[in-house]
């Protein structure tokens, strides 16, 4: 039996011949025995797959089912790029770069806390126990005052009294 | 570590370092300060050429904090003082100053009297504020030294 009436005798089966095409068929298998035989295979055949195979429901549509394959199947097959040796100096910059910062912020937080050790504003410490010291620091009037006093006359300046000072 | 947070990390290095080296340079440049001794008190001297009656602005403002009407100047001295040593001012012949500037307006006062240290005070000019030593003299008037930054010359 040739290939083209085996291939016929299989659309037949599965009632994709037109009308005058499957009259003809019918015609045929009723003359050929062996035609009988192989539909009444081939029947058989369709049978026992249509029972075997499990219909399987997708949790998506149809064509995003097998886009997603489609990509998988790019994706493992595009070929991998080389990876190429970086320099030295890239590799030590990983290190470098953190340990360089923290040593910058290191050396301005130095110079801010201690560039100004013992710099408070408004301090007045005092270089001899034979004097004392008022401070009074006013903001609204912009100024800070020491007023120093001694046990005896202070006599810082050495400008005379001016003559015409008299008390009151 | 991509470049570009490798750049983001070399840009805040070198701000901070910028930064640092801007508070080193703010200390270690000059500003110009004007040391005043002035004579507070309540009477007239009218016959001594040696004084001079101090400018209005500055009488008004000591006048607001003591309690004298009236302020001659004796001495005005000015100096522009570093961050690294002191300036010395001789104010007057037993009394002396020595000034640092830390950085940002802010001056180191060293007092010296008769040869002797008397005080160390810390203060901030910025804004025209004034830092003001004083001390009673005889016939109830008193000393006063005006310390004040002036403008940087152009």
């Amino acid at each position: 039996m040739e290939f083209d009436a085996q291939l016929k005798l299989q659309a037949y089966l599965d009632g994709e011949l037109p009308a005058a095409e499957a009259r003809e068929v019918a015609k045929f298998l009723a003359q050929d025995q062996e035609a009988v035989l192989l539909l009444g295979e081939l029947r058989n055949t369709r049978q026992a797959l249509k029972g075997a195979e499990a219909m399987v429901q997708l949790p998506e549509s149809r064509e995003f089912y097998w886009s997603k394959i489609s990509r998988e199947i790019d994706r493992v097959e595009r070929p991998r790029p080389v990876e190429q040796k970086r320099p030295f100096i890239f590799r030590l910059q990983r290190f470098l770069v953190p340990v360089t910062g923290a040593l910058a912020v290191a050396v301005f937080l130095g110079i801010t806390l201690f560039s100004n050790s013992g710099t408070v504003l408004g301090e007045t410490e005092l270089a001899t126990e034979d004097m004392g010291a008022i401070t009074f620091r006013s903001e609204s009037e912009g100024m800070t005052t020491v007023w120093l006093y001694d046990r005896g006359d202070s006599e810082l300046s050495d400008e005379p009294a001016p003559d015409s000072v008299e008390p009151q | 570590m991509s470049s570009r947070s490798f750049l983001a990390s070399l840009i805040a290095l070198l701000v901070l370092l910028c930064l640092s080296a801007a508070r080193l340079s703010a200390a270690e440049s000059g500003i110009r300060v004007e040391a005043i001794l002035v004579w507070a008190t309540h009477v007239a001297k009218t016959n001594d050429a040696s004084l001079k009656v101090l400018e209005p602005q500055l009488t008004k403002k000591l006048r607001s904090a003591y309690k004298w009407d009236l302020y001659y100047e004796v001495k005005r001295k000015e100096a522009t003082v570093f961050g690294k040593d002191p300036t010395h001012i001789q104010i007057s012949e037993k009394c002396s100053l020595d000034i640092k500037h830390l950085g940002e307006h802010r001056v180191e006062v060293h007092l010296t009297g008769k040869g002797k240290a008397v005080s160390r005070s810390v203060e901030s000019l910025a804004h025209g504020y004034l830092m003001v030593f004083g001390g009673d003299d005889k016939n109830d008037t008193a000393w006063l030294i005006v310390i004040r930054e002036l403008p940087a010359k152009k």
